[in-house]
């Protein structure tokens, strides 16, 4: 068994988070956040707090350069509100006191008033003239334009057109480990340990905020509780940085369940309003999209999500023509971020649901209209860019049709039964512009293991296990010689994000690239040691073996040659996978992956239960066969939520649920048997190999089941998640009910 | 979460007893309770619990001289769903229970609990049976529709389920999801040879048991949806009212 860090702790329920395990000392840190979601902050007297025994910091935006602002194409987003609110559970000041109870007390003794603003809450209506503004730029975040051909002319050959229109709900990350984390500050630096996917990033971001050196802000992101994106966002971390920072106190500060329900990024509800249209054979001419974003208040990665989703909009089939808008508007629904799928669930759903009514509409059977209009394997990409050939599109098509037909169920009065299916492609890894490349280290540490350091991070998709089983393919070492140092700004070279399903595809291409250059550092310093020639060694379990005279233990162990040698080191670096495209943000690498779900309709009720779902991803060989099952069922069951169970409704900017038992995540019952069939063939050429299994299995389940949907029903979904009330209301209007 | 709750754990049944005369408002028997109890605060409840999960109240299920079944108020869900008295006996019953709640809650939630705290889905199901209510110091046992009054400050100790050879039940709860889930509808039946009870609860409102002769003539009884409750609610649980009732009466009709 693979040496993961804290696998028996995890297995034993006794695993505990970042945040946990505060030095002696540690002060309690609390956050005092806006009751109201649209406001301008009149008055914030904190004086009295401060002078509170048993507080030692209490920090608003007055102690953050007045210049500094988060996020990653538009920088919008103060870590403490400045002069306005813009959300409700926006954090405008934080405490840290000696104990919780002094805490709150001194949050109570925080004076201040804010004036209510009128609160934006449809995205349609933000975009209004009249619409009150959240931002001095308006409430235009983002806006994505992209034709190719002329769609008008080509929906006037079409033999069969349809419309539809799909709004997605706004699901909630709900990681188990909530956002949080402990700072502990030196007389030039801190120490913060918070989750985070890129502990780099981090670190630049708040060394600039307290004005350091990158160098004195130490950053441990790793591993993490759980995040679906949600911690690929700077959550805490700078509040907590500063707390600590003026506190000069280590501070722990972790957020509540209800106020992360409210605080935490979210997934982007969008609309999305679709046109395709086919000829008489069934071949796609003709796309037009009219998307719309809901975004919440600050920027964060909408624009990126926004960008992704409308690249995945043509899923992956070849349209003669597109014309596609998309438009990302602020409003005061807290803050929409990266979500596993990133914007790309959205978009690939609609259109899954679009092609097979357009399919149904020129009869002819889903799989076979998929296959008609699947994109060639050496086609450009979706937006005309050149990417990584894609010739194992058909071998997933291939693979769907070829799965065994479920036996239908026993023909009932109570219960409608439908089968769905979706082919979909995602670009991997960042869009051109990355940040694409990566560095890692291969090290002979001083005590004799070969070890992979990156910044890339573990959050239970299984990272680690995944590294040290290509450590072991590469290096045909014992498990006990190998080590895998992830997660911290440490590792003395930027991996870049864990984030938009590459970790996977990072860590094998740095140790690819490294393998060699290391294995000679080694066999160097082995040859010289044993005073014979390198090509008389081995490598093997523990140590360098001479060839001519085999044993069965090492001549040389790794940890006396690193004893002799020292650390041995090779610093890796490789460019990014890309290309770059003048007005639209393209990906290069793209996976692709299809699905087919079983749902029951209950006549009497409403209700839809997904009764089963196969993935197909095609993802290469998968490296650590489990945790690649892992993602791919724990993608269903996420896929599951956003189709039947999961929104975060906002009323007037209020957040209304506040806690799991109004917003409902799919438990163990309500998941069906899950079937992974992973298509391992790739190009022989292919320059990585394998493809990143994190977003993929999502981004195809949930079209399946949404299509399952209406393939019962015979009527699409309009709105997802989908509501008893609905289906009930379609089956009245079709004289269906009991 | 901080579950800042007192408990206390009485040494046996009087000793419970007492300490509740003592505690009056102030205290709450209770009995497998988790932190996560629907409307609780994060704290969970003010009262001190008076933790009843220790002692005997005899067996979980015992099947009296009469045929009824009598059932341990501080049972845990879960041992009776696996009670294999109770799958012979009353196999709807050990059905429903894995849609009561998860595993892990129910697991620890009781019999007793689930009937008197005001919500729980399983009075539904016990309102149709006539299941009958036996607390500590009072020999009589009374049905569930006559408890109309506050009857927190007495123990409850047993359940009686009369003899169901004859009739035949049905169950159903509709939650947001499989199990473990706040129930929106809660609808059960029982129909004996010339008459039907009929019980519903939607979403919070108290549930409303209506007895009328079988088989039945003409439409279902207005009474039975009434409470302040979306028309959703009150057209699943007339849906499935009807499509019960109907599947039983076409068994009839073969």
């Amino acid at each position: 068994m693979n040496a993961v860090t804290g696998l028996e702790e995890k297995l034993r329920g006794t695993f505990r988070y970042l945040a946990e395990g505060q030095p002696e000392g540690t002060l309690h840190g609390a956050l005092l956040t806006s009751p109201l979601a649209h406001a301008t902050i009149r008055r914030l007297d904190v004086s009295a707090a401060r002078s509170l025994n048993g507080v030692h910091a209490v920090v608003t935006a007055a102690d953050v350069p007045s210049d500094f602002l988060m996020g990653t194409a538009i920088l919008d987003r103060p870590p403490l509100a400045r002069a306005k609110v813009r959300f409700q559970g926006e954090p405008i000041a934080a405490v840290a006191a000696e104990t919780k109870a002094i805490a709150d007390a001194a949050l109570a003794l925080i004076a201040f008033e804010l004036e209510p603003l009128p609160i934006v809450s449809a995205p349609r209506d933000a975009l209004d003239e009249g619409a009150a503004k959240l931002h001095d730029s308006g409430n235009l975040c983002s806006d994505f334009i992209y034709s190719r051909g002329d769609a008008r002319a080509d929906f006037e050959d079409c033999a069969h057109v349809i419309d539809h229109t799909l709004t997605t709900p706004r699901q909630v990350p709900a990681a188990m480990e909530l956002e949080g984390g402990i700072c502990i500050p030196s007389p030039t630096g801190i120490e913060l340990r918070a989750a985070t996917h890129s502990p780099f990033y981090t670190r630049s971001l708040i060394a600039s905020m307290l004005g350091l050196p990158d160098k004195e802000v130490r950053v441990i992101g790793s591993p993490i509780g759980g995040s679906y994106g949600g911690k690929e966002e700077i959550h805490i971390q700078p509040v907590l940085a500063l707390l600590a920072w003026t506190a000069r106190r280590p501070v722990r500060l972790v957020l509540e369940r209800s106020q992360s329900m409210a605080f935490a990024t979210t997934r982007h509800p969008f609309e999305i309003a679709l046109k395709i249209g086919c000829d008489r054979a069934g071949r796609l001419l003709a796309l037009t999209a009219d998307v719309l974003v809901d975004n919440g208040a600050y920027a964060s990665f909408g624009p990126e999500v926004l960008d992704t989703g409308m690249e995945c909009i043509q899923s992956a089939y070849a349209f003669k023509s597109v014309s596609l808008r998309g438009r990302l508007a602020y409003t005061n629904n807290g803050v929409g971020g990266a979500f596993r799928g990133f914007g790309a669930l959205q978009t690939l759903t609609a259109i899954e649901l679009a092609v097979d009514i357009l399919a149904r509409k020129a009869s002819i059977d889903p799989l076979a209209f998929r296959r008609i209009n699947l994109a060639g394997a050496n086609d450009p990409g979706p937006l005309g860019q050149a990417i990584i050939p894609q010739p194992e599109l058909s071998k997933v098509a291939d693979a769907l049709s070829a799965l065994p037909v479920w036996r239908d169920e026993t023909p009932s009065q109570r219960y409608l039964s439908g089968t769905g299916y979706a082919l979909v492609r995602k670009g991997e890894g960042f869009a051109g512009g990355g940040p694409n490349g990566a560095s890692g280290v291969l090290a002979l540490t001083l005590d004799g293991q070969v070890t992979f350091q990156s910044s890339l991070v573990e959050m239970g998709q299984g990272l680690e296990s995944t590294v040290r089983n290509i450590l072991l393919a590469s290096f045909d070492l014992g498990d006990a010689d190998i080590c895998c140092a992830t997660g911290s700004s440490d590792a003395g070279a930027d991996s870049g994000p864990t984030s938009a399903s590459r970790g996977t595809q990072i860590a094998l291409r740095l140790i690819r690239a490294g393998k060699m250059p290391f294995l000679e550092k080694l066999y160097v310093g082995a040859a010289e040691i044993l005073q014979v020639p390198m090509d008389a060694l081995r490598l093997g379990p523990g140590g360098f073996y001479q060839r001519m005279a085999p044993q069965n233990k090492p001549d040389l162990s790794l940890s006396d040659l690193a004893a002799s040698a020292g650390e041995i080191v090779t610093r890796i670096d490789i460019p990014g996978i890309e290309t770059t495209q003048a007005g639209v943000k393209v990906h290069t690498l793209f996976t692709a992956c299809a699905a087919r779900a079983g749902v029951r309709i209950d006549r009497w009720t409403g209700q839809v239960v997904c009764t089963g779902l196969d993935l197909l991803p095609a993802c290469g060989p998968p490296i650590s066969p489990l945790a690649f099952h892992g993602q791919m069922t724990g993608a269903g069951a996420q896929a599951l939520g956003f189709c039947l169970t999961e929104h975060q409704p906002y009323e007037e900017g209020t957040v209304m649920a506040r806690n799991f038992d109004s917003y409902f995540i799919p438990t163990i019952a309500d998941v069906p048997d899950i079937n992974v069939h992973p298509v391992t063939w790739l190009a022989p050429d292919d320059p990585v190999g394998i493809r990143g299994a994190g977003e993929i299995g999502l981004n195809a389940a949930a079209p399946a089941i949404a299509n399952a949907v209406a393939s019962a029903l015979d009527a699409a979904p309009t709105h997802l998640p989908v509501r008893p009330e609905w289906v009930l209301g379609v089956l009245a209007r079709q004289g269906r009910t009991p | 979460m901080n579950v800042d709750t007192a408990y206390v754990r009485p040494a046996d049944m009087e000793d419970a007893i007492s300490i509740k005369a003592s505690l009056r408002a102030a205290g709450m028997y209770g009995c497998g309770l988790t932190a996560a109890q629907l409307g609780w605060g994060v704290k969970g409840p003010e009262q001190t619990i008076i933790d009843i999960s220790g002692l005997d109240f005899g067996p979980d299920v015992c099947l009296a001289d009469s045929g009824s079944m009598v059932l341990a108020a501080n049972a845990p869900l879960e041992r009776l769903r696996l009670n294999p008295l109770i799958s012979g006996q009353m196999p709807t019953f050990a059905d429903f229970l894995g849609y009561v709640g998860s595993t892990a809650m129910r697991n620890q939630a009781s019999l007793g609990g689930n009937l008197l705290w005001g919500a729980g889905d399983l009075e539904v199901l016990f309102a149709v049976v006539d299941a009958k209510l036996r607390f500590a110091g009072n020999g009589r046992a009374q049905s569930l529709g006559q408890i109309t009054s506050d009857r927190s400050d007495d123990l409850l100790v047993s359940i009686i389920v009369p003899a169901l050879q004859e009739s035949r039940i049905f169950v159903e709860k509709l939650g947001h999801r499989q199990a473990f889930s706040p129930a929106r509808v809660v609808v059960a039946g029982c129909v004996g040879r010339q008459s039907v009870r009929l019980a519903v609860r939607l979403a919070g409102n108290p549930v409303v048991l209506v007895e009328t002769s079988w088989p039945m003539n003409g439409p279902l009884d207005d009474a039975l949806f009434t409470g302040d409750t979306d028309i959703h609610l009150k057209t699943v649980a007339h849906n499935l009212l009807r499509g019960h009732l109907a599947q039983l009466a076409q068994q009839d009709m073969a």
